[in-house]
């Protein structure tokens, strides 16, 4: 097993979901954003409730247990899992099955800030995200919750319109696939020398007429994008259909 | 470098979650990483404690905490080596400690000493070996969209230190409350407690910026590493490496008929 | 079956499912009979894709519908109103009868130093500097004083609504903590427990010692009924995460952990409304010196007659019925 910070599980249908946890770096730093807002909120309104006397005092008292308590509860309940600070991280909190937040959970996990604040400053939570495998807090294990990450890592679309797409030549597995797409998309800025030489490892494999193997990787990359990505006009699916024709008559003809 | 050996799963990831990646890498040389610090570290700052005027006293820990950057190169090494599954225990990291110990020592003492991304920029200098100009133009392109996440980084870890420190003081002020205090008075003004009462009490922070060095060196380096994959398509030469194989794989088992033939 | 026939044959489905699955998923939504059947469907289709080496962007188009088809199947747990008003009539006294060892060990923990530091203080008049400094003390004193305009209260000036703010904001949070550090196998609970039944025995016993008895009971036991039962329910709650993570029994910690913060929880949505009501009383109704006190200790006597009975004895088989349906232990 390699190491990563994907989380898998599998649905009572049989489908396996997956989703990337968060560590503590970013959650403290969600956590930041979010601070610095009640503390921003709780001295303006402390200015503007001041002009009341002491029934300003009284309501403001009320404002402090709400954003201690509430800010994170309900904001992560109504806003799918997201606080502002967790939003501008692109964060969220689910339910440990990656479903959405339940109110109880919600709660749960956001009373047991109390725990894990102690000894100071959220030791025993940063420890307790440190150790744990899907960098959970004392609140996240009594609740079933995990945080993750809103939108899966890095996804670009790059300007692809200058490559034809070409059919690739045999039936290609998944990790060969995502390969060929990564490679088209290129979200790296990876340099034209380096694109030439991972583009030559696997030369020999490519179709005997191939003067370009870079071109000819990204034209198949396109393709395997173009599949469903865009909603197929008709003309549109009545090429791929006659490209893909031929990829099958082809079979896997490389490598001759 | 023999891509297919690493333990990582190579994948385009965003800066965020390279550093959560590091966290997770950390753990299992957490235990070897902390022994091979410490080791380093103690006896200089032991040295340092008891040699230098009471007065003079504070600046083995400001030596201890300087001179980070030196002592965390050998972390960086172990990550390095079982990062592709090269064993590098203990005693084999303390031994070579040519390949790390000299490299760059001096910017990084120095000048790049307070560089927020020191963490990430690391492997440029102790793993590339690479020196002015170079540096600077790695360090660049390295640090692209990344440098900004790796000051985060040492921005939250930076913090956390202290709130470990301040935890560790209030769990102990929980049992012995008077000892707790008397630290803080000789923190605050210039009334000295006892040698060995400031002794433990500096060596509380000792052992928790040890504790944390493995994740926070762990957490540069996957940065530097992450960036790597994206910008050299690592993923991608794996599996095109892998594809190649297959399909000669394949070639050997579907048509050994021709060769019987021809032979 | 070829890619392309399979898509095109599918084509209006998915899209469908895509138009139906992108409105707003709401806490509340929700959704048509036969959307399990319809959910099904789509989680074959990805299987047939996967299995057959579809191209990774159908594959991942699918992958996508099913995880927010996924969402919408089990994630749309939600409170509503009938809901809650069936939880607070029959759910919160059946979650507590069901954890009653609990709410014994809290009482107990609670009710013991009480009771013992009531009698040192009303004995000795030293007694309470033990657990408090002067100044507190001597702030007790003043708040307690007979002949006051309104009791309990450190300034006369201190509006009600003002007070009302400090006891929400004060009660309910040291509740939630007394809560939240059960999880340190329930030393957090106890030790808030403990500490406030000392301090609030201690307190009133030292006052029955001053004489100031006629000021500070008739102050207390109209709220106190709910402030000081809820309390002790919040160290229950907080017992049952730690005890889940000292006997797990037969599951692991982490599940014994789970289970038992569904339950507790439940009793913290108690506590936190009847610590709102506890609130309201003491500001508005407890500190007033024109109700005269034998009305105070009748309204008193009837509030706690009335948490007992609600949480203890009311509607005996719908609450049973109601802890055999939803499993609590």
């Amino acid at each position: 097993m390699k190491l990563d910070t994907i989380s898998q599980i599998e649905t009572p249908e049989g489908v396996d979901l997956s989703a990337e946890v968060v560590g503590l770096t970013p959650r403290a730093l969600a956590y930041l954003i979010d601070f610095l807002i009640r503390i921003g909120l709780y001295f303006a309104l402390a200015i503007a409730l001041s002009f009341f006397g002491v029934v300003g005092y009284g309501l403001l008292l009320i404002i402090w247990f709400a954003l201690e308590w509430w800010y994170p509860v309900l904001f992560e309940y109504f806003r799918d899992g997201q606080t502002i600070g967790k939003k501008s991280m692109g964060i969220k909190v689910v339910n440990d099955d990656f479903t959405r937040l339940t109110f109880a959970a919600a709660l749960t996990r956001n009373l047991l800030r109390a725990a894990d604040f102690l000894p100071l400053f959220y030791g025993f939570g940063a420890l307790s995200m440190m150790v744990s495998n899907r960098f959970q807090r004392l609140g996240d294990f009594a609740a079933g919750t995990v945080v993750i990450y809103a939108e899966p890592s890095g996804n670009t679309n790059h300007a692809l319109s200058k490559i034809t797409a070409i059919a690739p030549s045999q039936t290609l597995s998944d990790e060969q696939q995502a390969a060929c797409i990564n490679f088209t998309l290129n979200r790296g800025n990876i340099s034209a020398a380096r694109l030439e030489e991972l583009a030559e490892i696997i030369r020999p494999i490519l179709p005997s007429n191939t003067v370009d193997p870079v071109a000819y990787i990204k034209g198949v990359g396109k393709w395997l994008m173009g599949a469903t990505s865009e909603a197929p006009a008709d003309d549109g699916s009545l090429d791929r259909s006659l490209e893909k024709e031929s990829a099958a008559s082809l079979d896997s003809g490389g490598g001759k | 470098m023999e891509l297919d050996k690493l333990v990582i799963q190579t994948r385009v990831r965003n800066p965020w979650a390279a550093i959560d990646l590091g966290f997770k890498l950390a753990k299992p040389f957490w235990l070897r990483c902390v022994a091979v610090y410490a080791v380093l570290v103690l006896p200089l700052f032991g040295l340092l404690f008891f040699a230098l005027d009471e007065e003079w006293r504070w600046l083995s820990m400001f030596v201890f905490w300087w001179l980070k950057p030196l002592f965390e190169r050998p972390l960086l090494f172990i990550f390095s080596r079982e990062l592709f599954q090269q064993q590098s225990g203990f005693a084999h990291s303390l031994s070579n400690y040519k390949q790390w110990w000299s490299q760059g020592l001096l910017p990084a003492l120095t000048y790049r000493r307070l560089s927020p991304s020191r963490s990430m920029f690391a492997p440029i200098s102790v793993l590339e070996g690479a020196t002015g100009a170079t540096y600077s133009q790695r360090a660049q392109i390295l640090g692209a969209t990344y440098s900004n996440s790796a000051m985060w980084l040492t921005f939250v870890l930076f913090h956390f230190e202290y709130f470990f420190v301040f935890s560790l003081y209030s769990l102990v002020a929980l049992f012995a409350p008077e000892w707790v205090s008397s630290v803080f008075d000789g923190f605050t003004s210039s009334y000295a407690s006892d040698v060995w009462s400031d002794l433990l009490a500096n060596l509380m922070g000792a052992s928790v910026i040890i504790a944390m060095a493995p994740f926070y060196v762990a957490s540069g380096f996957m940065l530097y590493i992450s960036r790597r994959i994206e910008l050299e398509g690592w993923d991608i030469e794996i599996c095109f490496r892998e594809w190649l194989q297959d399909s000669e794989a394949r070639k050997l088992v579907t048509r050994p008929k021709p060769k019987k033939l021809k032979a | 079956m070829k890619q392309l026939e399979f898509e095109s044959r599918n084509q209006d489905f998915w899209r469908e499912m895509d138009d139906f699955l992108s409105q707003d998923i709401g806490p509340k939504a929700s959704f048509p009979g036969d959307f399990p059947k319809r959910y099904r469907r789509l989680c074959q289709h990805l299987a047939i894709a996967k299995s057959r080496g579809y191209a990774i962007s159908l594959v991942s188009h699918l992958n996508d519908l099913v995880k927010r088809g996924y969402q919408a199947m089990y994630g749309n747990k939600s409170i509503d109103r009938q809901n809650m008003l069936q939880f607070f009539a029959y759910g919160f006294p059946a979650v507590l009868r069901s954890n009653s060892r609990f709410l014994w060990v809290a009482a107990a923990v609670f009710v013991l130093p009480y009771v013992v530091y009531m009698l040192g203080c009303w004995v000795n008049d030293q007694l309470l500097y033990s657990i408090m400094d002067s100044r507190s003390v001597r702030m007790m004193e003043t708040m307690y004083e007979p002949g006051l305009d309104k009791f309990g209260r450190e300034r006369q000036s201190a509006s009600d609504i003002m007070m009302f703010g400090h006891y929400i904001s004060n009660n309910i949070g040291i509740a939630f903590r007394c809560f939240a550090t059960g999880i340190f196998a329930g030393l957090g609970s106890l030790f808030v427990l403990a500490y406030n039944g000392l301090v609030i025995g201690g307190v009133s016993g030292h006052l029955s010692n001053l004489g100031y008895g006629e000021t500070f009971y008739p102050f207390v036991i109209g709220h106190g009924s709910f402030e000081l039962t809820a309390i002790v329910f919040s160290g229950a709650a907080g017992l049952m995460l730690g005890y889940a993570l000292i006997a797990p029994g037969k599951l692991d910690r982490k599940t014994a952990l789970r289970k038992a913060a569904g339950d507790a929880i439940k009793v913290m949505y108690g506590v936190f409304v009847m610590l709102m009501i506890a609130a309201f009383i003491e500001a508005f109704w407890s500190s007033s010196s024109l109700t005269p006190n034998a009305v105070k200790y009748a309204v008193g006597a009837f509030l706690w007659v009335f948490v007992f009975y609600y949480c203890f004895f009311f509607a005996r088989t719908r609450v049973a019925a109601y802890q055999s349906l939803y499993g609590t232990r």
